[in-house]
């Protein structure tokens, strides 16, 4: 059975496991499955925004976009 | 190797989920129709923040019920009570936003929120009373964790030609949401956290980031963006 790295990697929720930290590497192989699952069906949705969309997550780089709805609360 | 703190693992966590909301949201503020879309975006703020001090005291009180055999209980009440105290009122200036763009309170007040908020906000009572309080700092720890921009907010304003009264919550968070998002990331790191209250914790953002993502699509859709 794949850990959760190359589930993540698979997937594309990570794009470049190299880029990861020690200490990430390690949160992430202890995420539990719900986790895991619930990330991949995350990017899955996005994959298909874009998909339909024709832009956004692929040119979307870290911290470019800040306009969060953090203001909700 | 140095082991990350307990909000240094969660915002691992969140980096990997935070692209679904982002990318939405770009197409949210992107949209050719914003200044028609606004006044939805406010009414979803609205129809969640007008749950944030209810939650947080029914979180206080399931965790001061939890302690003191369970350690992060205590803690956990006092963390809420006196967040919810610094949030209150928060609704009525969204109400104002909307009213500087015609939109009236009784009109606000009589409109069905989304489902989604329903989903957001009704999967955390179930958590605070069925689970963990604890799950209501996921909550937080996305809608707090990254405050709005007021650079973006002018540009929005300047592309909208909407008042500036119409963004005075937004801009208010601007500024709050830095002190209580590090509030939040330092009560994190203090919190006795087990395993499991750790994976809730990040369950509950990760619902937290799909259903607001979905809110916002709701918007676009009906905006035709």
């Amino acid at each position: 059975m794949a850990g959760n790295l190359e589930r993540l990697t698979e997937a594309g929720v990570i794009a470049d496991e190299k880029g990861l930290s020690d200490a990430e590497r390690k949160v992430l192989q202890e995420l539990e499955s719900e986790e895991v699952d619930l990330l991949i069906r995350m990017r899955e949705k996005l994959d298909d925004a874009v998909a339909q969309t024709g832009g956004g997550a692929a040119g979307l780089q870290d911290g470019e976009f800040q306009p969060s709805p953090s203001v909700i609360v | 190797m140095s082991e990350l703190s307990q909000s240094g693992r969660l915002r691992t966590k969140l980096r990997l989920a935070e692209p679904r909301l982002a990318e939405v949201a770009r197409r949210f503020w992107m949209q050719p129709r914003l200044a028609e879309a606004y006044p939805d975006f406010l009414f979803l703020v609205h129809s969640m923040i007008r749950t944030s001090v209810p939650l947080m005291r029914e979180a206080a009180e399931v965790a001061r019920g939890l302690a003191p055999a369970d350690a992060s209980g205590a803690p956990l009440a006092a963390y809420y009570e006196r967040h919810a105290r610094e949030e209150m009122h928060h609704d009525e200036w969204v109400l104002d936003d909307l009213a500087a763009l015609g939109v009236g309170r009784d009109e606000v007040l009589a409109r069905r929120p989304s489902t989604a908020v329903a989903a957001l906000v009704g999967a955390h009572y179930y958590w605070v009373r069925h689970v963990h309080p604890v799950a209501l700092l996921g909550y937080l720890a996305v809608l707090e964790g990254n405050p709005p921009d007021e650079g973006h907010l002018d540009d929005v304003r300047r592309r909208t030609g909407l008042p500036e009264a119409a963004f005075r919550t937004l801009k208010l968070h601007a500024h709050l949401d830095q002190q209580h998002r590090d509030d939040l990331w330092d009560e994190i790191d203090r919190l006795p956290l087990t395993p499991d209250a750790a994976g809730l914790l990040a369950v509950a953002a990760f619902h937290t980031i799909e259903q607001v993502s979905l809110g916002l699509e709701e918007i676009l859709a009906r905006h035709g963006g």
